[in-house]
């Protein structure tokens, strides 16, 4: 099995296709197999690299709490590129891994030529933040005490997952049985380590409003956590634009792959031809009216 | 030249294809010729029918500004469609358009068959709500006075235009031809009658939450005015799904014509097949978790 190294913890990845690097980086409750659909459409025109991240069996488990950060999760999209050889990637993140995929825009812009950001923002909200925290705290204990099936059955329940349910319920059965063999100490660990120390999206605005990296970002207009963020990715970021996608959750790449491989692919081969370029200013007047010279 | 008559008013309209009708309704800047990528595309298997507003010519233009309002423009949509013996189609507006498409599921739901809104909601944001007015009222002014050309100058380069210039010099430059050739006062009976008196998205809240026909939102992600009324709609009408599109303005069908035509294929034909449902209310909890 192929593993790259991210200081000392080994890292599980595939590969697959030739051309311009893409990698993957994935979401709390699904592993790199989430992206099959991706892996195998853009294979055809570009190198993908998919990981699992550490906590994600057959990559490591560290048992340390302190093994697990947002800042970690960032570097080790880092050490993965670089183990391979990869200088610069279009990198493409879904929700905790694309709260990742924004880091590594802020950190190491020189080495991303895009980012692509599905359903990032969860527990940013400052209204909700307390309950997000609550909620986190509540399904780690039920990962330590009862573990992987019995968070499912709460999880796959969620108001951003039943989308997925109605429209392919055997997609949905997939994403379940894979995410029962993860590793409930892995789960527990990422929870407290990543998603509940990392820093809102709203406290990131300053940071976003200079970050010149081809942003897209991709929310489901059910995904109620992300909407807001999302919005406000593309009013303070002049190199983000945004799609929402119709009648859907969380997992835009999962729930709607055709869809996704689309948009995507479109705004890939803008930015591969040189022709992608940021907002231009006179769209953010505030009068409908352009001033008068 | 075919007209519609709409309580006195000659209406024109065009006609194209056959199957299940589509009426198709134009925005402030637009007359039914900016629906063409549509016309062609969708009467392969659709009645595809677009007309003029009042003001618009070849559509009349009434001199007295009582003449314009939401509720007229409502009702000029129901009576070309018996005017046609349309008895219900799907119905597709943008901006100004896509206002008076929602207030037509609101007034004459059974004659809905889906709702397709581009672009609505400009006007609505109570914050800007004096800004509108004063600019509507501007514009409206500039338009007795300049005449259309030198009017919409200021106009047609507004912020959630510019995308459209920057994508497809060659359709900003026709939407800019075409624009010009408006009448000036019906122009300014628009932007009076209408525009400035139409009510605000947010106060139709009681009943979009009511509303059952089957809606799909579109918003260009530039367009300032209209996401946040999306997002409105969206959230109190479970009927309703929202697409915002990427790096784009205002009039989504003529920036991203094909985007909008595979988008709004898909949403028809899932409507048409029996399939489409509203929301599902358990994606309404306000954690996270489901309730145990």
């Amino acid at each position: 099995m192929p593993y790259a190294n991210s200081n000392g913890v080994r890292l599980y990845y595939e590969e697959a296709g030739k051309g311009v690097p893409i990698v993957f980086v994935h979401e709390f409750s699904g592993d790199l197999r989430s992206w099959e659909p991706q892996m195998r459409h853009f294979s055809r025109r570009y190198r993908c690299v998919a990981f699992n991240a550490r906590g994600y069996p057959p990559s490591d488990v560290p048992a340390s709490p302190s093994k697990y950060s947002h800042v970690t999760a960032t570097d080790d999209i880092a050490n993965v590129m670089r183990r391979l050889g990869i200088g610069r990637a279009h990198v493409i993140g879904c929700s905790m891994g694309a709260y990742a995929t924004l880091q590594f825009g802020l950190r190491y812009p020189r080495r991303a030529l895009s980012l692509t950001v599905i359903g990032a923002g969860a527990g940013s909200d400052p209204a909700k933040r307390a309950q997000f925290l609550r909620n986190r705290a509540a399904i780690e204990r039920l990962f330590r005490e009862q573990g992987m099936k019995a968070v499912a059955r709460v999880l796959q329940r969620a108001p951003h997952r039943v989308q997925l349910s109605i429209k392919d319920p055997r997609g949905f059965r997939e994403f379940w049985e894979h995410f029962v063999e993860g590793s409930a100490l892995g789960h527990a660990l990422t929870l407290r380590g990543v998603q509940s120390r990392r820093p809102t999206i709203y406290s990131l605005g300053e940071r976003f409003a200079r970050m010149k990296v081809p942003t897209h970002i991709v929310v489901g207009d059910e995904d109620d956590g992300a909407l807001g963020p999302g919005l406000f990715l593309k009013r303070v970021c002049p190199a983000a634009r945004l799609t929402v996608v119709r009648a859907t959750g969380h997992l835009v790449s999962v729930e709607e792959p055709d869809y996704f491989n689309r948009i995507t692919e479109d705004f890939l081969n803008l930015v591969d031809s040189g022709q992608w370029r940021p907002r231009d200013p006179r769209s953010l007047k505030k009068s409908t009216m352009a001033k008068r010279t | 030249m075919p007209f519609a008559n709409s309580n006195g008013v000659q209406l024109y309209y065009e006609e194209t294809g056959k199957g299940f009708p589509i009426v198709f309704v134009h925005e402030f800047a637009h007359g039914l010729h900016s629906w063409e990528q549509q016309l062609r595309y969708f009467s392969r298997r659709y009645r595809c029918i677009a007309f003029n507003a009042r003001g618009y010519p070849p559509s009349d233009v009434p001199a007295s500004p009582s003449q314009y309002s939401q509720a007229i423009a409502t009702d000029d949509i129901a009576d070309v469609m018996r005017e046609l013996g349309v008895r219900r189609a799907h119905i597709i507006g943008c901006s100004m358009g896509g206002y008076a498409t929602l207030h037509f599921g609101l007034r004459y739901a059974r004659m809905a068959r889906s709702l397709t809104v581009i672009g609505a909601g400009y006007g609505s944001d109570p914050d800007k709500r004096a800004q509108f007015l004063r600019d509507t009222e501007v514009m409206a002014r500039r338009f007795e006075e300049l005449g259309t050309p030198e009017a919409i100058k200021v106009y047609q380069i507004g912020p959630a235009r510019v995308q459209l210039q920057n994508k497809d010099p060659r359709a900003f430059r026709e939407f800019c031809e075409e624009f010009a050739a408006h009448s000036a006062l019906g122009s300014a009976n628009t932007l009076r009658g209408v525009q400035a008196r139409r009510p605000t998205l947010y106060s139709l809240d009681r009943g979009l939450a009511r509303m059952t026909v089957p809606t799909h939102i579109l918003s260009g992600d530039e367009d300032n005015n209209c996401l946040e009324p999306g997002l409105f709609i969206k959230r109190v009408c479970p009927a309703a799904r929202l697409t915002v599109v990427p790096a784009t303005g205002h009039a989504v069908n003529i920036e991203e014509p094909d985007l909008f035509n595979r988008l709004t294929d898909e949403f028809l034909t899932l409507v048409d097949s029996g399939r489409w449902r509203p929301r599902d209310p358990r994606s309404f909890n306000k954690s996270t978790m489901a309730k145990k």
